[in-house]
């Protein structure tokens, strides 16, 4: 009870050097200074130690502060502007999304590769491989007489025949 | 509701509110203004608080690139400078509280005082030669106050400098540190107390 008193006596004693109390707490400390000497003694010491303060240096900023600072503000200004259109050209996505963009991405060039690949196959296989058709298509008179020449049997026998003249005179026969 | 409150407000008649809703229109010159007239200050109580100039100019840049941030949404609520403290107070205590999670190694306060001697103050001694008993005086009783100063808590120390340098009353000081009135006085009074404890004794001698 006693400890809170003076603090609360010490309070105003210090609010009211500070000029923080009100007109009747002014004049209550007033009368407490003249008329005791200890208060008095502990109110001259409270100011004295409080203009020792007025001893410490008074540091200022440095010369190039001023524009230190602006010049910081001004990068961050920008960065932020900078970041800013990002986000307004769409470019300035998370980097889940950047991360999801990426592997579909990823995922379209190997399905695009592949079908390359698929075409380039089909286009190397018709043009450089032979096809299995193509001398049937050649032989194809001699498939269609294939069975009238079976039936002759000798293919010396035909050169002979075509040698003696024989089919010559029957052209002219037939004309 | 909101808006005529703020037109109506009566912090509109300080310059530095003027400057800084200039500021958020856009008008860099009056930013720049308010940097000028306040950074001083600001380095001040920086240096008082931390010992090291370097240190109390980086957290003074951090004061006012946090007030260019915040401009867009800049209210006149407060005189400008109880918001530009209040910022400083926030500033000082995260930058106490991560030196404390480092745990830095501090210069012996015996050798220069609990905010280490400054640069000034090196080539005042320097220069002491040619007033040798004043200068060494004025060094001694720097190297005093300081160390009365670093008895008191981080609270009462910001006290102390905002009502000492700054000349704010207790309203004001509640405001930047968000404390009230009365929780301002009883620090202040601790605090002064304190000081006297400790540095009647040198005022005897």
């Amino acid at each position: 009870m006693k400890k809170e008193s003076k603090e609360q006596e010490l309070e105003k004693l210090v609010a009211y050097l500070d000029g923080e109390v009100s007109d009747q707490e002014a004049i209550e400390v007033e009368q407490s200074l003249s008329n005791d000497e200890k208060t008095r003694a502990h109110v001259d010491g409270l100011e004295r130690t409080w203009e020792l303060l007025d001893k410490l240096p008074i540091t200022k900023a440095s010369d190039e502060f001023t524009n230190k600072t602006l010049s910081t503000i001004k990068t961050v200004q920008l960065e932020a502007q900078a970041n800013e259109s990002q986000d307004r050209s769409g470019l300035g996505l998370s980097k889940q999304s950047q991360q999801q963009i990426w592997k579909v991405a990823v995922a379209g060039g190997w399905m695009i590769g592949l079908a390359c690949s698929i075409f380039l196959g089909y286009v190397v296989t018709n043009q450089w491989l032979p096809d299995e058709s193509e001398p049937l298509l050649k032989e194809l008179s001699f498939i269609e007489n294939l069975d009238t020449y079976s039936e002759v049997q000798s293919l010396e026998f035909l050169k002979d025949l075509q040698q003696s003249g024989t089919f010559d005179e029957t052209a002219q026969q037939q004309k | 509701m909101v808006t005529t409150q703020i037109f109506n407000s009566p912090y509109l008649r300080d310059p530095d509110v003027q400057l800084m809703l200039r500021a958020k229109e856009g008008d860099e010159g009056a930013f720049t203004e308010l940097v000028a007239s306040y950074q001083d200050r600001i380095v001040g109580i920086f240096c008082h608080l931390l010992g090291n100039q370097e240190a109390a100019e980086d957290l003074a840049q951090e004061v006012f690139l946090r007030i260019y941030r915040s401009r867009a949404n800049y209210q006149a609520k407060a005189k400008f400078s109880t918001w530009l403290f209040r910022i400083a107070n926030n500033l000082a205590s995260n930058s106490r509280r991560n030196k404390g999670r480092r745990k830095e190694v501090n210069l012996n306060p015996q050798d220069s005082g609990p905010l280490g001697i400054r640069p000034e103050e090196q080539l005042l001694v320097e220069k002491s030669g040619l007033m040798p008993t004043r200068q060494i005086g004025l060094k001694e009783t720097q190297a005093i106050v300081r160390e009365a100063l670093g008895t008191l808590n981080e609270r009462q120390q910001m006290a102390v400098l905002l009502h000492k340098f700054e000349g704010m009353s207790y309203a004001d000081i509640g405001a930047a540190m968000k404390l009230s009135e009365a929780a301002v006085k009883s620090l202040l009074s601790r605090a002064r107390e304190n000081l006297r404890v400790q540095l009647e004794k040198h005022i005897c001698s």
